[in-house]
């Protein structure tokens, strides 16, 4: 499919949009995808960023939600990795603190956005919705 | 022509000019060196005269005789005169003009009468004068008034009020004259024509003029006994070796072998002398040898000494006990008063020790040490500086030590056995000095060292707090995140369960319920944003101690500016509206401070002030209301030192029982609702006090307002 632009855009359009949901604890996996649900976007969910990997080599997404502390590989490496595979990958980073944890430069790995720890839902939802909509 | 008789009276009598005028360079004019200068010339008339008249003409001899003769006579009231100066010692003027009578009376007889000469013999080896009848007179004479001086200078050393440098040198004029007059009258009875050989005045001469003269010029003096013992073994291998040679020259035929053997000899003979000396100089000095392997071995031990005031107190300790002195005081320079202080004083009588003692810079004294480069004894110093230092000691030797760095002198009281400090002991001050300077070089460097490293230390604590504190606040946002994410979930849960079930409506218990966990899922929520509050600005002030920041001038218009529209993005406020912001000071002043430090203290100070006025806004009704008109008014001020800031507001301001909790970490009266974490004031003053060197005060008046005033110093 990713050979075809055309046919995949249409696709997409028909499609319901579906985001890769990358985080190293199960509730909030659970809770991001109810609240994904809510706002009629579909979502995948992976506990590391190895999973997310194979996930990603199966499926397609308009959009990664990645944590960029996870217990094994980190966040970072994870987008990196995606990026070699994908070079379209669209990321919004979770992160406690932007200065330290980015001390890499993930500028040029396709990030949307960063959302900053803790969560802030109203802000969240509207970033995530102005994205999904703009496609 | 010449013999050598007259070659070495020639060479004599011009070395008697020569040490005159060493003398009078080395010690400028004095009554000493001008009786020295006075003896010199006359030994040089003596032997000058004499060294003429071996191979004078008939005619001239006598010319000869009489000017030789005369100089000789000159030469015991010159020697008197000599001792006397040199000792100082207080001689009636009737004894000086009896001398000088006398001597005149000599001195005419000589030249205008027979009877003190009257013919001339006229030996192998050239002719010699004849005494006349008074000549014996000459001799009684010149012998009481050499005995007379010598006298008076043995009166001299048994005084108690000598040092024992001056003591040793008195002692070797002592010695050298008792062996002169010895010689001048053994020199005299040539005059009878007893003896057949030729007279030995040169030698006798010389060597008391070249001994008189070294000790004037403070030459530091060999040890009398090892002197001795070095002239007896020299004596003894000289005639060992010449009745060896003479023996071996009788009876060999070969002048080869025998010269060879006798230069063999002699070689081997010197050698040996050599090592019998040292082998003696071992054994005799065995004492000051040991001290001053002691001293060599504490000096290279000083560098492993870090402390100053132990350094300077093991020094005076070691030199002290090693060489037994009276006392030991070092001085160091004070730059901020400009003098020389004393810093230890340590002496066998410890009731003095506490003494306190300092030079100027223009002291005499510390100007005569400071062209000194080696260590120096005390009699070299000029009498009039001498004088005016004023010890309760007796000092016998000065070290000086003008290195870089460490510029100081130590003062050494004498020995207890009254020994005197030889060029050996000298040598190894000098040394001493060397180590001295460079370990107290090393003291003060460890010193800075020691700040320095305290500096690093806090600096790396703080910035370990900084660590630990983000580490922290890393930790508490990742539980807030599923604290947020969970109430989000129980929020939206509610209003799906409500969406979908819309008979609750219709049910009053179960919206009752509803509405109270709506109310908990959003209590919920603004506490986790309250607790991210607080984490981000104990993160705040962590990183802003962590950093290295300079200390520069900005303008402080441009930080005012900055905080208010951090204020505005804050409260999200797009207009001021009513608010006046009064600014006192000039666009251009400037604040001599840490900029993000300055940032942080002004924010924080401009946004309670501007909830303090929210707050008053909140509570005032009605007319009231309507006058209230808020305003925040900044005032920067310099004087010479300080620099004051001044905000203030007519807000709210503080109730008296909480003005002293102001400073109080984590003290808040804020309402809850706010975002309030009761650290911003704590950290403000943190900065200033510990950051800027600061202080910080409030005054306030419930209802009216609050003023805070900051002082900053001007570096």
């Amino acid at each position: 499919m990713r050979q075809l632009p055309i046919s995949n855009l249409i696709l997409r359009l028909s499609v319901r949009k579906k985001i890769l949901i990358v985080d190293d604890e199960e509730e909030i996996l659970a809770f991001m995808a109810r609240f994904l649900k809510r706002l009629e976007i579909d979502s995948i969910t992976a506990i590391s960023g190895e999973e997310a990997i194979e996930l990603y080599k199966k499926n397609t997404f308009d959009c990664v939600l990645l944590d960029i502390h996870l217990g094994g590989m980190s966040g970072v490496e994870v987008l990196k990795n995606l990026k070699k595979m994908d070079p379209k990958v669209k990321a919004m980073i979770i992160t406690g603190n932007i200065c330290s944890d980015l001390k890499t430069d993930v500028h040029n790995l396709g990030v949307l956005d960063y959302i900053q720890k803790p969560i802030d839902l109203s802000d969240f939802k509207e970033k995530i919705l102005t994205y999904i909509n703009n496609q | 022509m010449y013999n050598l008789q007259q070659i070495l009276l020639y060479v004599s009598s011009l070395a008697a000019v020569a040490l005159a005028v060493f003398v009078f360079i080395k010690n400028k004019k004095n009554t000493v060196s001008v009786s020295f200068a006075g003896l010199c010339a006359a030994s040089f008339l003596w032997l000058f005269s004499y060294a003429r008249m071996l191979t004078a003409s008939f005619e001239t001899v006598s010319v000869w005789i009489k000017s030789g003769t005369a100089g000789m006579i000159l030469v015991p009231a010159f020697s008197m005169f000599f001792i006397l100066s040199f000792i100082k010692a207080p001689v009636k003027k009737i004894t000086l003009w009896v001398t000088a009578v006398i001597t005149v009376i000599f001195t005419a007889l000589v030249l205008f009468s027979d009877l003190f000469i009257n013919r001339v013999t006229i030996n192998d080896w050239g002719p010699y004068p004849r005494a006349g009848e008074l000549h014996f007179l000459f001799i009684i004479y010149s012998v009481f008034i050499i005995l007379f001086a010598l006298h008076k200078a043995y009166k001299y050393i048994k005084s108690d009020d000598i040092t024992s440098i001056k003591k040793y040198k008195v002692i070797y004029i002592i010695l050298t004259y008792c062996l002169f007059t010895v010689l001048f009258i053994f020199d005299s009875l040539f005059f009878y024509n007893i003896f057949k050989f030729e007279p030995i005045t040169h030698l006798t001469m010389l060597f008391c003029l070249s001994t008189a003269a070294l000790i004037i010029s403070n030459y530091n003096l060999a040890n009398l006994k090892v002197l001795s013992i070095k002239l007896v073994i020299f004596l003894f291998m000289l005639l060992l070796v010449l009745s060896i040679t003479s023996h071996i020259a009788k009876f060999s035929n070969n002048i080869f072998l025998s010269n060879l053997f006798t230069f063999l000899l002699t070689i081997s003979c010197f050698m040996l002398y050599k090592r019998i000396i040292l082998k003696a100089e071992d054994l005799l000095l065995a004492k000051s040898k040991h001290y001053q392997n002691l001293l060599l071995h504490a000096a290279s031990g000083m560098a492993q000494e870090h402390n100053l005031e132990r350094l300077l107190k093991l020094i005076a300790i070691i030199v002290l006990k090693t060489i037994k002195v009276n006392f030991v005081a070092i001085f160091l320079e004070n730059k901020e008063q400009n003098n020389f202080e004393i810093k230890i004083l340590r002496s066998f009588s410890s009731s003095a020790n506490e003494l306190l003692f300092s030079y100027d810079y223009e002291h005499p004294f510390i100007n005569y040490i400071r062209h000194k480069e080696n260590p120096f004894l005390f009699d070299e110093i000029p009498q009039y500086i001498a004088n005016s230092v004023v010890l309760p000691f007796k000092v016998a030797l000065v070290i000086p030590s003008f290195y870089e760095g460490v510029k100081g002198f130590m003062v050494i009281g004498e020995k207890n056995n009254k020994d005197i400090f030889t060029r050996d002991d000298i040598n190894i001050f000098k040394m001493l000095a060397r180590q001295t300077s460079l370990a107290m070089g090393n003291c003060l460097f460890f010193d800075e060292y020691k700040q320095a490293q305290e500096k690093i230390f806090t600096a790396e604590k703080l910035a370990s707090i900084g660590g630990l504190a983000e580490g922290v606040a890393h930790q508490i946002r990742n539980r807030l995140h599923q604290f947020s994410v969970l109430t989000g979930d129980l929020k939206y849960e509610i209003i799906d369960c409500l969406k979908q079930n819309k008979e609750i409506a219709d049910n009053k218990n179960l919206t009752e319920t509803f509405d109270y966990l709506t109310k908990i899922s959003e209590s919920l929520e603004t506490n986790v944003k309250k607790t991210n509050d607080v984490v981000s600005s104990i993160l705040n002030y962590a990183k802003i101690e962590s950093k290295q920041l300079m200390f520069e001038h900005f303008k402080f218009g441009e930080i005012v500016d900055l905080s208010f529209e951090l204020l505005s993005a804050k409260h999200k406020i797009t207009d001021m509206g009513n608010l006046k912001i009064i600014r006192n000071f000039k666009d251009d002043s400037t604040v001599f401070a840490v900029q993000a430090h300055m940032m942080e203290i002004v924010y924080n100070l401009i946004d309670n002030a501007y909830e303090a006025i929210c707050e008053k806004h909140n509570i005032l009704t009605g007319e009231n209301l309507k006058n209230f008109v808020p305003e925040i008014a900044i005032t920067l001020s310099k004087k010479d030192k300080i620099t004051t800031i001044h905000i203030s507001d007519n807000g709210i301001g503080v109730k008296e029982e909480n003005l002293s909790k102001i400073f109080v970490p984590f003290f808040t009266t804020k309402s809850s609702t706010k975002s309030g974490t009761g650290i911003g004031m704590y950290i403000v003053k943190r900065i200033i006090v510990e950051n800027l060197k600061g202080r910080i005060w409030i005054e306030s008046t419930y209802m009216h307002g609050t003023d805070i005033f900051i002082e900053l110093p001007n570096i």
